[in-house]
């Protein structure tokens, strides 16, 4: 970075007041401005422009409707795993209020069932024995 | 101000008539300052179609119609610094095509066939663009502004955004890396006395 002093001695305009640098290339840059007019503009060049700006206003107003269409299904989809979410929640809550001999009574019950449904046996009728 | 605040507000409302007036109005004037900062004729309304699009796309974030010049001063280097870096994307890309030199010196053959004066108005561009293109876009965008194109610290801190002697400070850097370019561009042609002469007068 450069002190103060040596900002000091650049000068107003950021020209090195030491050692005559800017003799050379002032004047040199003053010859290029004049060496280049500014230059008048061909009859296609407003046209131009406006052809520039409806090709570009085609592609952000396509652009703007695929966001839109976008941004809608984002929304839909947002809304349904909300929905999802919700229902999972109160299934587990309806599971989390029973006791633990309840669940393990519902769960045993299920197991029994299924037992006595691969023997082909019926629990609930009794046994023509008497269960002996 | 080359338009009144009027007809900017009017353009950022988006009335097409008055971002006519603003094209007309500004044209010539950006077509020259482009034209200055790149150095290629053939590109400059190319680039200058493009800062008008921009600034159509642009204009409603202007904050007020006071500070429209240096906004479209900013959108000119910024269009002027993608065209330079696409232009040394392609030139390195190139690597058979003409050199810079044999450019210039081709250019310079088709200006010998014109008047005196006009053949050295060719000689002192093309020098000035070669001299330039050996810095940085940065460097070159900066110093054109400043030099060429006559702006003030002040206009340039608008169109930067960066405090005067930050400016100052690159403006020493970039003229004493001209200076270097320059004095090598001396030293590789000692013989042509006659042209150094004309670039120094």
């Amino acid at each position: 970075m450069m002190g103060d002093s040596e900002l000091a001695m650049i000068g107003d305009t950021g020209t090195h007041t030491e050692g005559g640098n800017t003799d050379t290339l002032g004047p040199l840059l003053v010859r290029y401005r004049r060496a280049c007019p500014d230059p008048n503009p061909g009859p296609a060049f407003t046209p131009g422009i406006w052809r520039r700006i409806e090709a570009r206003r085609g592609i952000t107003g396509k652009l703007r409707i695929y966001a839109r269409n976008l941004a809608t299904a984002a929304a839909t989809a947002c809304l349904l795993m909300v929905g999802l979410q919700y229902v999972s929640v109160a299934e587990r809550s309806a599971d989390d209020s029973l006791t633990y001999v309840d669940a393990l009574g519902r769960d045993a019950e299920t197991e029994v069932v299924a037992y006595a449904s691969f023997g082909g046996v019926d629990i609930n009728e009794p046994a023509p024995d008497g269960g002996r | 101000m080359q338009c009144d605040h009027s007809t900017i507000e009017k353009a950022q409302k988006g009335d097409d008539v008055a971002f006519n007036e603003i094209v007309r109005a500004y044209r010539k004037r950006i077509l020259g300052t482009i034209s200055r900062l790149i150095g290629r004729p053939e590109d400059v309304e190319d680039v200058g179609q493009e800062v008008f699009v921009r600034l159509y796309y642009s204009l409603d974030q202007l904050r007020s119609p006071e500070v429209f010049e240096p906004w479209l001063y900013r959108l000119t280097v910024n269009a002027a610094y993608d065209y330079l870096r696409r232009r040394k994307r392609r030139q390195e890309s190139r690597m058979s095509d003409l050199s810079e030199q044999q450019v210039v010196l081709a250019d310079a053959a088709e200006s010998g066939r014109q008047d005196n004066d006009r053949q050295q108005a060719a000689e002192v561009r093309d020098f000035v663009q070669a001299l330039l293109s050996e810095v940085s876009e940065d460097d070159q965008i900066l110093l054109t502004l400043k030099e060429v194109e006559g702006l003030s610290l002040k206009e340039l801190e608008a169109v930067y955004g960066v405090n005067e002697n930050a400016l100052k400070v690159r403006l020493f850097r970039a003229r004493q890396r001209v200076l270097r370019a320059y004095e090598k561009a001396q030293s590789e042609q000692p013989d042509d006395e006659s042209r150094r002469k004309a670039y120094r007068r």
